[in-house]
């Protein structure tokens, strides 16, 4: 056998190693996809499901925002389609970028980050510092009230153990009790709240300035 | 080093064995071994002493000690410390006098006798009892270990140290870029910059002591003085954090 045709032999077995590797490669990228980035903007779209139940004020908002994130998981889908594996063997990070543009999924994402931006949606989770018109409301009155009802509740179980009607007597003054944590649960954020300093909005400027200025270099 | 309370305090994934052993005394002195015993948390619904009082608990009554066995039904326990817990005020109001067996003969599960962790998960600010456990749903239930107010303080500090760490991450190291660029630039706006972000993070870091892990008013030594064990157990020690670096 001659050394060229031994190199030639060589060359093709690189190829086609190199060739399945890529192939490995794209069906990684594709399962991950699949598996990470869409179960992320499905879980995304059913926290924000959740939200709309509990402020209905934001509803037409938060409406538009599942539809942007739906929509860039129905593109992540497309991508994956297209990503393999044929398309791979003309590279693969040019193949995702074109077929990340065709797709349009940057601004599918992008639409959905600026609804929740201006409107305040994604501060929800957000500690803010106390905002001008909020006060902490006195607490006294609640946490009394709340011990006063356990007392009630604590009364009525010893004074009617294994009455089977116990259940049902004691079942107003739960809801009540729940109602009341309810609300000192709010007063007590708002309590928390009060001595912050640190604000993430200011937090976010600064690193949006911080970014803006050194790519500048 | 200071540490510092996680973002969530994940159910203990072991059993938490007791490492003081005071002698015999009245209830009321066993206290600082208590709180070193349970690493300052509740032993039920897992609420930090820092989550309620971020100055310190002693003297508000936030944090008490928990008869398992009742003290009206079980007098002979009363100064018993294996019957004893770290509870919060909440966790304590909501047990009342309910009993260690519920009607349907379900149990209270005994924070010392089995890894939190195999009964229970934390799901969002909410601690779920894992899967239909008849003993870990009337446990849940008796101390109410999803209170409204639990939830609440649980999820002020998730997002607390969650977004104070979000934005140490993010800007780790610019604050010496930014002053490279001002330097190679000599451009005083830039240093201008790094001086506000120098602040904020300062800032960061002074907010952060208020979950210090091992608050300022714990006592040392405690009542039975144990060698070495007025440490965080290892089930919450592995789970804190140590105080940024500037």
């Amino acid at each position: 056998m001659s050394s060229e045709y031994i190199k030639v032999l060589k060359l093709q077995r690189s190829k086609r190693r190199l060739t399945e590797l890529h192939e490995i490669v794209g069906r990684d990228v594709v399962a991950q996809l699949h598996a990470s980035v869409q179960e992320t903007l499905h879980a995304a779209a059913g926290r924000l499901r959740e939200l709309l139940e509990a402020t209905p004020e934001k509803t037409r908002a938060l409406s538009e925002v599942i539809a942007d994130l739906s929509k860039a998981s129905e593109q992540i889908d497309a991508l994956g389609r297209q990503l393999y594996p044929a398309t791979l063997s003309q590279g693969f990070a040019s193949t995702f970028q074109a077929s990340a543009q065709k797709e349009g999924l940057k601004s599918s994402l992008r639409a959905a980050m600026d609804r929740l931006e201006p409107e305040g949606l994604l501060a929800k989770d957000e500690l803010l510092p106390l905002q001008p018109g909020e006060s902490v409301p006195e607490m006294g009155a609640i946490a009394r009230e709340i011990d006063g009802l356990y007392d009630q509740i604590r009364d009525l179980i010893s004074a009617r153990a294994g009455d089977p009607g116990l259940k049902e007597a004691v079942h107003p003054l739960r809801i009540r009790l729940h109602a009341l944590q309810q609300q000192e649960a709010e007063a007590m954020e708002l309590r928390f709240r009060k001595p912050l300093r640190f604000d993430p909005r200011e937090g976010r400027k600064l690193i949006r300035e911080i970014q803006d200025r050194l790519r500048k270099q | 080093m200071i540490k510092i309370m996680p973002p969530v305090t994940r159910p203990w994934n072991r059993v938490l064995l007791r490492r003081h052993h005071p002698p015999p005394a009245h209830y009321s002195r066993f206290r600082d071994c208590l709180r070193w015993e349970f690493g300052f948390t509740c032993a039920f619904c897992l609420l930090h002493e820092s989550d309620v009082c971020e100055s310190g608990v002693e003297g508000w009554g936030t944090f008490q000690a928990e008869h398992f066995d009742p003290q009206s039904s079980h007098p002979e326990r009363v100064n018993d410390y294996s019957n004893l817990f770290l509870i919060c005020k909440l966790c304590n109001r909501a047990r009342g006098t309910y009993a260690r067996i519920g009607a349907d003969d379900s149990r209270l599960l005994n924070a010392c006798d089995i890894a939190w962790g195999a009964c229970f998960q934390a799901a969002g600010d909410q601690l779920l009892p894992r899967g239909d456990d008849p003993d870990a749903s009337y446990t849940c239930a008796t101390y109410e270990l999803n209170d409204p107010r639990k939830v609440k303080i649980r999820r002020l500090r998730r997002s607390f140290i969650g977004a104070r760490l979000a934005f140490l991450r993010e800007t780790q190291g610019d604050h010496k870029r930014l002053l490279d660029q001002a330097e190679d630039q000599e451009d005083p706006g830039t240093i201008a910059l790094a001086k506000r972000l120098q602040r904020m993070r300062r800032l960061i870091l002074e907010e952060f002591l208020r979950y210090r892990a091992i608050p300022l008013d714990s006592n040392k030594p405690c009542f039975c003085a144990e060698p070495g064990a007025c440490v965080l157990p290892q089930v919450l020690e592995t789970q804190t954090f140590p105080l940024p670096a500037m």
